[in-house]
């Protein structure tokens, strides 16, 4: 290790005692006079400071920060004033000057093994009394409780630039500020610890805010990015805007030797109509949270620094239990910054979610037998990355919980024998929802684990041979080892490594309330489960899924739409998959089970746009290959047989947009409620809230024109248990008679909570009174007071579909023979406009 | 076991129950009991172009969803054009120069209460049961276990304009040429289906895993 060396070459150091005219000696009644008037001011040229290395040291493992420089370039000196006010409260001020720092490397070392995470340098500018940046305050004093009080102390940065770089490839954030404002705190010294009180609601203690004018990267290690130097495309302008308060404890000792415990119970919010939540930027347009609050609890977190069996050190950040409750009042997404401000965009709707992390056993395949395992909840960062000599690698290991269903006896005649029961989710579940025009769908009961590496890498292309491989031989339907593209892409590469997971849904419930009053009717949570997540499959989010990841996702700065965004490229196995078609809360339904999904993706990307968000898949080819469709239990299930689907799409795009189904007619077509209806059809309105997601699918097909579609193209096929194999071949969309493929196929959803008609055996229409249906009463309608149900409108649209043939064969190698020779389809608007409600 | 080898090769062997007896329909205290089991009940319809289609318009100018204009094509006369439904045109050997065509395929049916769910069976017929080393084959309860589909029909099926035309073309695109322009594009349309009103589709549609 270095020697350390702290240099002040220019130190400028001018004290001054305010209001001292005279060195003279005070009595205590002159003292007692004068309290709070004295105090010292200190200019300060720090010139430059330099430290070979700075450490901190828990259980003989370090945090090392090397080649730190603090430079102060601009000659701005930073005043400081410590002064006791009138209150006795000691307050520390420091209006900052402008300085640059740098250090070579953050990294952690062991006694036997050294890694680094990134370097580090930036350039801040001085105070600012405008916007209080270059300030940072300390104050102090006592609350009259025996508490240390430090409201008012604040600290506000402004970056030009900080750049985080990796083997000299860097993220850099432009005009960067934070900040933090005490109001109300304390700092209570109990027997265990210490607790830090920011307040109540009421009293809300910090405030936190967070704004960058664009995150880049600079790619070229040759020529890095100056500090003045215009920055390369951006990921856009991102500002975060948060109070705070609650308490959080610390005390000494982490979970293993040395370290830090602490128990956070505190809620972040913006309930500010002014100022938004979370704002991003991308080329004008806007996401946009509005009203957000999240509360975080734990039992108690530690924070270690450990080493591994093998030397290598490591952070280690462990809690046996951890709830967050999210709630987002209105997201906005798409259109300008202008137009929300001149309130001509409707939000999406509210989102509320739950989510609880706790130690616990699991199910899980070891050596092929299924066995029950803790599984914890942990992230273990290490040093190092997987690529050059910086980067970061984690471990993380979590278990996400739900409480069983409630089984509700009902007694619809009050003669106190139970007549029916039916299972509502349960309070304490992990679940995320989604209020649409004032109605509730809640998707309940998660239940999850995940586990394996994650490693985060700048990286930058330097070999383009073999871009384009197909690990997938359809010749003998196995896939190579080798997951196709040895090399790297520009950007910042996330890798996974045998990251296993597995997850479930109880299922969907809908109501008018969110409350979590168990005697409320309308509640989503007293609600029956229902199935209904079996209509988004179109967008293949399963109901349940079990999975092993290996690969990698590449995100670089820079959209495809515009200047800002993000580009991606990746290439991903998922291997010993059990994804549910249609699942009930006992993991009963049709499973596709041993999948193996193996998909890649170049130059994708996600922006944001005037519609909304907006994800490219870019050139993208992927062979989904099924071993068993099975119903019943995922393991012991009858099976179907296998099949593959090989996928090759050059140009599709999914685009979420806020806003549902709008007005429908169904059973009859017309646009007005007097058009619909006098085609026999019953009239919707679904309301302007709701989700819409299009995907446009654009199939290419292989015809020796496009070298980086070869060995790839779109197919299905079938094998029977039997060995009978039916397979549809070589599927590509064009645009009739004309000589493009811009249509593409196309699959819109559309997502709302909207009422719907329900009969009982007679066919009467019903209603829902008090958790029970009853029929329709005279001048009761579908609109005001059908049941609730989780609408999904779906819709298939082409202008063309080419398939060049069905064939079947008695078994998966033996000679195909073709039943059809071609299949073309044309002009098709297939619609499936579809309203679940539970069955009773 | 193999519950039918008869109809091992049928995409999905389901039986509509009314005509077989050994399916029993599930009765309303059957429902009872398995109620809230996951299963949903659905209202809503599917159609085929009842606002036209993306290739064709019977009114020209028209644009499509992404800005580009559509072909103008009318299905029906010239003082009341209509939009051309879906076109779905198979050649069935390579050989051959016809297709087979439904063309304008449109309309849609609604439903009120299709129910979906996954449902335990005790039993189930076994139709390769045989006692006489297959000489005869009675089918015959036996037990199964096994979790099947259960496809609650929704009692009446509402069918709103649906129709198409059966022909016979000389190209699987409509209007194309078959060789580039040497021969036209013929189509003769050989009857066309049509139909409106509701239908009474009673009782249940079990799908059961076969191998």
């Amino acid at each position: 290790m270095k020697n350390t060396t702290i240099k002040i070459s220019a130190l400028a150091l001018a004290v001054m005692a305010q209001n001292g005219y005279a060195l003279e000696s005070l009595d205590d009644h002159e003292m007692s006079g004068i309290s709070g008037q004295s105090g010292i001011a200190i200019e300060l040229n720090s010139g430059d400071i330099s430290a070979g290395a700075v450490t901190y040291t828990q259980d003989d493992v370090s945090l090392v920060v090397n080649d730190l420089l603090i430079s102060d370039q601009t000659g701005d000196p930073t005043y400081i004033t410590m002064d006791v006010e009138g209150d006795g409260d000691f307050v520390y001020r420091a209006e900052l000057g402008a300085t640059e720092f740098s250090a070579d490397s953050i990294g952690m070392s062991s006694a036997t093994q050294s890694a680094e995470f990134y370097g580090i340098r930036g350039r801040t500018q001085g105070y600012n009394a405008a916007n209080e940046t270059g300030l940072g305050i300390i104050s102090i004093g006592d609350d009259g409780q025996g508490n240390i009080k430090v409201d008012g102390s604040q600290l506000g940065l402004f970056y030009d630039r900080l750049h985080f770089s990796d083997d000299g490839m860097e993220i850099i954030f432009d005009d960067l500020t934070l900040s933090a404002v005490v109001n109300y705190g304390r700092i209570i010294n109990e027997a265990d610890g210490l607790l830090f009180d920011f307040g109540t609601e009421s009293n809300r203690g910090l405030e936190l805010n967070f704004d960058v004018g664009a995150i880049a990267m600079g790619l070229d290690p040759n020529n890095p990015v100056g500090f003045d130097d215009a920055i390369p495309n951006a990921f856009g302008a991102l500002s975060i805007n948060m109070q705070a308060y609650g308490t959080m404890k610390l005390s000494g000792g982490g979970a293993i030797g040395e370290g830090i415990t602490f128990i956070p119970g505190f809620t972040l919010v913006n309930d500010d109509s002014d100022v938004p939540a979370v704002k991003y930027v991308d080329d004008g347009f806007i996401l946009l949270a509005e009203n957000l609050t999240g509360v975080f609890s734990s039992t108690g977190m530690t924070f270690d620094f450990e080493e591994d069996d093998a030397g290598w050190p490591y952070m280690a950040l462990r809690f046996q239990d951890l709830r967050i409750n999210v709630d987002l009042q209105n997201f906005y997404m798409g259109g300008t910054e202008a137009e929300y401000l001149a309130g001509e965009m409707s939000p999406m709707g509210s989102f509320r979610g739950q989510l609880i992390f706790e130690d616990g056993y699991v199910d899980k395949v070891v050596d092929g037998v299924t066995t029950s395992v803790l599984q914890e909840n942990y992230i273990h960062v290490y040093p190092g990355g997987n690529y050059g000599s910086q980067g970061i690698n984690t471990t993380i290991s979590w278990n996400m919980v739900s409480d069983d269903f409630r089984v509700i006896e009902v007694d619809s005649d009050e003669d106190g024998i139970v007549d029916y029961t039916y299972n509502a989710p349960s309070f304490d579940s992990t679940y995320i929802a989604i209020q649409d025009d004032g109605n509730w769908v809640f998707f309940n009961g998660f239940n999850g684990w995940l586990e394996g590496d994650i490693s985060y890498d700048m990286t930058r292309q330097t070999d383009t041979t073999n871009l384009y491989l197909n690990p997938y031989d359809p010749s003998t339907g196995t896939f190579s080892d080798s997951l196709g593209y040895e090399g790297q892409y520009d950007g910042l590469r996330i890798e996974m490594s045998d990251l296993k997971g597995s997850y479930s849904f109880a299922g969907v419930s809908v109501g008018t309330s969110a409350s979590e009053d168990p005697n409320d009717p309308d509640s989503a949570f007293n609600s029956p489960l229902m199935g209904g997540t079996e209509l988004l499959l179109a967008l293949e989010v399963f109901p349940a899924y079990d999975f092993t990841i290996n690969g990698n996702v590449t995100v670089e700065a820079g959209g495809l739409i515009g200047q800002n965004g993000l580009t991606l490229n990746s290439d991903i196995r998922v291997t010993d998959a059990n994804a549910a078609m249609s699942v009930d809360e006992y993991g009963k339904g049709v499973w596709l089970t041993g999948v193996t999904y193996d998909f890649h993706t170049r130059d994708g990307g996600i922006d944001v746009t005037e519609d909304g968000l907006t994800i490219s898949k870019g050139l993208s080819w992927s062979t989904l290959k099924v071993q068993d469709i099975r119903f019943g239990d995922k393991e012991t299930g009858e099976s179907l047989g296998t099949f593959t689907l090989e996928r090759l799409e050059d140009g599709t795009t999914i685009a979420v947009a806020s806003g549902g189904a709008g007005q429908v007619c169904i059973g009859g077509t017309g646009a007005t409620q007097g058009a619909c209806e006098s085609d026999g059809g019953r009239f919707e309105d679904r309301g302007e809230e709701g989700l819409t997601i299009k995907v446009n699918f654009i199939f290419a097909e292989d015809d020796g024109s496009d070298p980086r579609y070869a060995g790839k193209g779109n197919s299905f096929s079938w094998t029977q248990p039997n060995g009978t194999t039916v397979a549809l071949n070589n599927l590509s969309t064009s645009d009739g008679s004309a000589d493009t493929n811009d249509y593409g196929l196309n699959v819109d959803l559309s997502v709302d909570v909207a009422r719907t008609a329900v009969r009982d055996e007679d066919g009467n229409l019903v209603k829902l009174v008090n958790g029970d249906y009853e029929p329709f009463e005279e001048g009761d309608t579908i609109a005001e007071n059908g049941p609730l149900g989780f609408a999904v409108f779906g819709r298939v649209h082409f202008k063309q579909l080419n398939i060049d043939g069905l064939t079947l064969a008695a078994t998966p190698t033996s000679d195909p023979k073709t039943v059809i020779n071609s299949i073309v389809i044309q002009n098709a608007d297939i619609q499936a406009n579809l309203t679940a409600t539970p069955i009773r | 076991m193999t519950i039918t080898k008869h109809l091992s090769t049928l995409l999905l062997p389901f039986m509509a129950l009314p005509v077989m007896a050994e399916l029993k329909p599930i009765t309303d205290s059957d429902l009872t009991e398995i109620s809230g089991q996951g299963g949903v009940y659905l209202s809503g319809e599917i159609a085929i172009n009842k606002d036209g289609g993306p290739l064709w318009t019977a009114t020209p100018g028209e644009l499509d969803d992404f800005g580009n204009e559509k072909v103008y094509r009318n299905c029906g006369s010239d003082e009341s054009p209509e939009e051309c439904g879906l076109r779905f045109a198979v050649k069935l050997n390579s050989n051959s120069e016809g297709w087979y065509v439904l063309d304008d395929l449109s309309g849609g049916f609604s439903f009120e209460g299709l129910t979906l769910r996954t449902e335990n069976r005790a039993t189930a017929i076994d139709y390769d049961y045989t006692t006489d080393g297959g000489q005869t084959y009675t089918p015959t309860e036996v037990a199964f276990d096994k979790e099947i589909v259960v496809i609650g029909l929704p009692g009446t099926v509402g069918f709103n304009n649906f129709k198409f035309t059966y022909a016979v073309a000389n190209n699987g695109e409509w209007g194309e040429s078959p060789d580039g322009g040497v021969t036209p594009f013929n189509q003769t349309d050989l009857f066309g289906i049509k139909l409106d009103g509701d239908i009474t589709l009673d009782g249940n549609l079990l799908l059961y895993p076969v191998n």
